[in-house]
């Protein structure tokens, strides 16, 4: 699979490094859409999953409405604890009047070299024509967070 | 164990909603603001399933008819601000919307 949704192993090292702070003061991540097959730059196709350690233009979708390339940024929600789970959330994303389309995106560190956070995986292509392109984020809790350390 | 996880269950993915020429429908705005609101477990019993799913469809119409009301205020709100300013035409026209 060319995209496959995982949390970037990159990432993880980073997390023990300190290399990313999701506070809400903290860095700038960001969201790109990818494509595979047609619907990216060029027409190339992602590959994005577990190994993937920065931001990538191949693959990424064109410029529309309101998606520029290199994503929209995230507004981050300051992370907190359930139970004996960390875990932080973003609030949801939209794109307007734009004409997409994606099956997949990357959310990565605007602030910190562009490096990976985790790969999302959409299962089909997701297609807007002048339209709204929305990503919402699941359940901030400790079974459904976008990203959770248990 | 512990473990570093990522939302990749079938609950835990995200949740993607396209419109085409124009905006979201109330419908999907409505079906957007109910998964943030309740989440329904699908390893919970069959009758606390069965009384969430009602709650759900009753909120969801309370949300509907609010969601159509407060995009309604907006529109008159613009049309307003744009008869105004002088453009008649353009305020017919998202009066009309």
């Amino acid at each position: 699979m060319a995209i496959a949704q995982a949390m970037c192993t990159a990432f993880k090292k980073e997390l023990m490094l300190g290399t990313h702070n999701f506070a809400t003061n903290g860095n700038a991540f960001k969201l790109a859409l990818y494509a595979e097959g047609s619907g990216g730059k060029s027409s190339t196709t992602a590959t994005l999953g577990a190994t993937t350690t920065a931001f990538v233009t191949t693959g990424e979708v064109a410029s529309s409405g309101s998606y520029a390339t290199g994503g929209g940024t995230l507004t981050k929600v300051a992370p907190s604890t359930s139970g004996t789970t960390a875990l932080t959330d973003f609030a949801d994303i939209s794109f307007t009047t734009a004409t997409i389309t994606a099956m997949g995106a990357l959310i990565y560190n605007d602030t910190n070299s562009n490096k990976a956070v985790c790969v999302l995986d959409f299962t089909s292509n997701k297609t807007s024509t002048s339209g709204t392109f929305t990503v919402q984020f699941p359940t901030a809790d400790a079974s459904n967070a976008i990203i959770r350390i248990a | 164990m512990d473990m570093l996880d990522l939302g990749n269950s079938e609950v835990g993915t995200v949740n993607v909603m396209t419109s085409d020429h124009g905006g979201l429908s109330n419908e999907q705005v409505v079906d957007l603001v109910l998964d943030k609101i309740l989440l329904v477990s699908n390893n919970a019993p069959p009758a606390i399933k069965e009384q969430a799913f009602l709650f759900k469809n009753q909120i969801r119409e309370v949300l509907f008819s609010y969601v159509e009301f407060t995009k309604r205020q907006e529109r008159a709100t613009i049309t307003q601000t744009l008869a105004k300013a002088g453009h008649e035409d353009l305020a017919e026209i998202i009066r009309r919307l």
